[in-house]
């Protein structure tokens, strides 16, 4: 809600009062006193699951309290599946008394190929543990977007109470605009608490927001958001080669095992995917650089790719399916240019390259690289694409183990590296 | 068409990739069209009738077929007298979208959209979907490497085959409808080696929208008589390949199971999973419309009549014999090749390397491709 606030303060939609961790000993007693109750919450960067099951929000009537949770909540750690996060700061939010709470996201359905509308009365619990019968599932045209008859349709097919439905369809159309307009793949608000006011009128506060942006929509850097909220977890190697993300060629990467041995420069979707599943932890970093990227670009991301694991690595592992459109040529020059760059700056390492690919210039790439590996005095192995990918993988794995066993030692015999 | 709650114009495979469909390519000039258009306008004889470039009309891209005249716009190439029913859109991000409006307003015959560009919004996305629903369009990509079909000798968009689209696109009894663009014709190559050829092939790319799906793919299959069978390759996210259903056999390939601790997408924009489609997730869908329990490998060959699952791509061509075997049906042709190792370059400096690592290098077969390679690039030139 840290930064949920702003962005549903730009559709002018009801929010609880949120405060940010810079919020002083005398902030925090005022805020207990004029609502009697708040939440202390930690802030993570990216989704972490459900916080309140797994005792991450902290709640509080008195200073002493609110005091015990910030320190409990601060740089609090969580791990859900595979995925660590931890806490840099908390937020305060008032505690709003509610008679219903209601569960409303927007997200594009693979199922329904277009944006859809997720609603239910029965709001403040996980989506998933309630039965479809009392969930509404709307779809809705993405050219003219979300209406107030969706939202009134939904409520009224559920079963809504009457008194929540006028103030729910005055108010959540406006989430598609921030929705459609900054770049989003998911907006969740749970819960909304009807909070009611003069009059018994109920006004629908978003007590937690999440959403996710579409890295390839430039939209949401109008919301001038800090970059910091983006890093997430991202390694520096991550940042410095994200930075050269165009749509001229990919570079995506990922870290899979800091301690890994095989560095896999690896083109193409489908090939990230088998690869990285297949050197498992063997692997340094799993990445996609295909998509015919310039000489220069791909020059670049090797110079990046070398300097963070080489020195660690056993194996250079260039690999990828037969490809279509890229040019081999370029891409085996730009890595063979890096490759002695490395060398000559930093010297000899005991090092084995194998290479599995297929393409356009292919032999000329080989030959390029050939006689690069040849200068250096590196072993290795070179297969095209009338070897199967998955043979070409455990030939790698295989030079990995023999490197692990005194094969690293013994080229490091041949380089006269002491 | 069908059953879909949804536009699908397509009811046959052979409907994809024909010898009637005249091409329009936008942003021809571009660095990718200017590689791959000629060879696609070459190996389907000559199908497309113009391109555009903003600024640069009166230019021309040369082919053996013939030079491919450029306009300003759509609009400046129809007033010339130009017809056509399907587009190919190299645009950069930002302009896919207004490309595709474009051809919808200015083409009243316009039937098919090919989309090859990556890193495409999904605003955008669902955007052009909902255009193209409107106005009876049929949508393909982004970032896929189009449609081809080797009994047609056609390919829309895209490079499916790479500069020799004869070497992968052999004629055969196959479909294929993969995620990953370069396996779409890397599966074509390995099938090539069980004697299995093609008829159509579709790369569906693998952005959040799939814009023409396996469910779509395989509603076609079915009515497509000179297919006898299926191969799928998917990955993690989306429900596509759930409560799919089809006559014929399929051999589906998924992979990507390490992707499900990913919390941003690497490799491709939509290969990211939610709660219930990662690719666990999917092989269970798929056995169970197999009615199997367990993974096709070479060590437990579990196929029935319906199908088999494979998590890697090397084992399709021998899950398809196993599968099709039990239809009683033989492979296309001969096998062409094998997917053993053969190492092309190599030096052990000297090493004394073991006997499983010290593959032999097949010199004869590095020269065969490297003198290929020349001629093809020379005539390209």
């Amino acid at each position: 809600m840290l930064w949920g606030r702003k962005l549903l303060d730009l559709v002018e939609y009801p929010h609880s009062e949120v405060r940010g961790p810079e919020l002083s000993v005398d902030d925090i007693k005022d805020m207990i006193k004029k609502h009697g109750e708040i939440f202390i919450k930690p802030v993570f960067k990216g989704g972490v699951g459900k916080k309140g099951k797994s005792g991450l929000i902290g709640r509080a009537k008195n200073f002493t309290d609110a005091l015990k949770e910030k320190e409990r909540l601060y740089f609090a750690e969580h791990k859900i599946g595979n995925i660590s996060a931890k806490s840099d700061g908390v937020t305060y939010e008032a505690a709003v008394p509610a008679d219903h709470e209601v569960y409303f996201s927007i997200s594009d359905s693979t199922v329904h190929r277009a944006p859809i509308m997720t609603l239910t009365h029965h709001g403040g619990v996980d989506i998933e543990e309630l039965p479809e019968d009392k969930i509404a599932v709307v779809p809705f045209d993405a050219l003219t977007g979300l209406k107030a008859f969706h939202v009134s349709n939904a409520l009224v097919g559920l079963g809504a109470p009457p008194a929540i439905i006028s103030p729910l369809v005055q108010n959540l159309p406006k989430l598609w605009d921030l929705y459609n307009n900054y770049g989003m793949t998911m907006l969740e608000l749970n819960p909304i608490r009807m909070m009611p006011g003069k009059g018994g009128r109920y006004t629908p506060l978003a007590c937690d927001f999440k959403c996710a942006f579409d890295q390839d929509d430039p939209a949401w850097k109008r919301l001038e958001l800090p970059s910091h909220i983006f890093a997430e977890d991202n390694s520096e190697f991550e940042q410095e080669i994200n930075q050269l993300r165009t749509y001229q060629g990919q570079s995506d990467v990922y870290v899979i095992n800091d301690k890994g041995s095989i560095t896999a420069p690896t083109f193409g979707g489908g090939a990230n995917a088998m690869v990285t599943e297949l050197l498992g932890e063997a692997a340094t970093i799993s990445s996609d650089f295909g998509g015919n990227p310039p000489y220069e670009k791909m020059n670049e991301i090797s110079n990046i790719t070398f300097k963070h694991w080489l020195e660690q690595s056993n194996v250079l592992f260039i690999i990828g399916g037969k490809a279509n459109n890229t040019d081999i040529y370029e891409t085996f020059r730009a890595i063979g240019d890096g490759l002695r760059g490395f060398f000559q700056t930093n010297g000899p390492k005991p090092l084995f390259v194998v290479v599995g690919r297929g393409g356009p210039n292919l032999i000329r790439g080989m030959g390029y690289l050939r006689d690069i590996l040849e200068s250096l005095g590196i072993p290795y192995r070179f297969f095209g694409h009338d070897s199967a990918m998955s043979e070409v993988i455990n030939y790698a794995m295989a030079v990995n183990t023999w490197m692990i066993g005194g094969g690293k030692k013994e080229i490091a015999a041949t380089m006269n590296i002491k | 068409m069908g059953e879909f709650p949804y536009y699908v114009g397509i009811n046959s495979l052979e409907e994809l990739a024909t010898k009637d469909d005249r091409v329009v390519v936008l942003n021809i000039l571009g660095k990718e069209s200017s590689g791959v258009t000629p060879i696609s306008n070459d190996y389907s004889g000559g199908n497309i009738v113009f391109g555009t470039g903003p600024g640069k009309s009166g230019k021309s891209l040369t082919t053996k077929n013939g030079k491919i005249p450029v306009y300003n716009s759509i609009k400046e190439g129809m007033a010339a007298g130009h017809k056509f029913n399907t587009v190919v859109v190299y645009l950069p991000p930002s302009g896919v979208k207004d490309g595709i409006a474009e051809a919808v307003r200015d083409n009243p015959d316009l039937k098919k959209a090919i989309i090859l560009t990556e890193k495409v919004a999904v605003k955008d996305s669902r955007i052009m979907r909902a255009i193209c629903q409107m106005n009876g369009v049929d949508l393909f990509g982004g970032n896929c490497l189009g449609l081809a079909d080797s009994w047609n000798h056609v390919r829309l968009g895209g490079a499916l085959g790479g500069n020799a689209p004869e070497e992968s696109l052999i004629k055969g009894s196959i479909a294929l409808f993969s995620n990953s663009g370069n396996f779409t014709t890397t599966i074509a190559v390995y099938l090539a080696t069980a004697g299995w050829g093609t008829t159509t092939s579709v790369s569906s790319g693998k952005d959040v929208y799939i814009q023409y799906g396996p469910k779509e793919f395989l509603y076609a299959l079915d009515r497509d008589d000179r297919s006898q069978a299926a191969v799928m390759y998917s990955e993690p996210g989306g429900y596509y390949e759930k409560d799919i259903k089809t006559d014929k056999p399929i051999v589906a390939c998924v992979v990507g199971r390490w992707k499900a601790k990913l919390s941003k997408a690497c490799g491709h924009a939509g290969s990211l999973a939610g709660s219930g489609d990662d690719a666990l997730a999917k092989e269970k869908w798929f056995m169970e419309y197999f009615g199997v329990d367990g993974i096709y490998t070479p060590e437990n060959p579990v196929a029935s009549k319906k199908g088999a699952l494979v998590t890697n791509i090397a084992y399709i061509p021998e899950a398809l014999t196993a599968v099709m075997k039990l239809h009683g049906k033989d492979p296309d042709f001969a096998p062409q090749g094998s997917l053993s190792l053969k190492s092309w370059f190599g030096n052990n400096q000297g090493l004394n390397l073991p006997k499983d690592l010290d593959t032999p290098v097949v010199e004869q077969s590095a020269l065969i491709h490297f003198l290929d390679d020349v001629f093809k690039k020379h005539d390209n030139e």
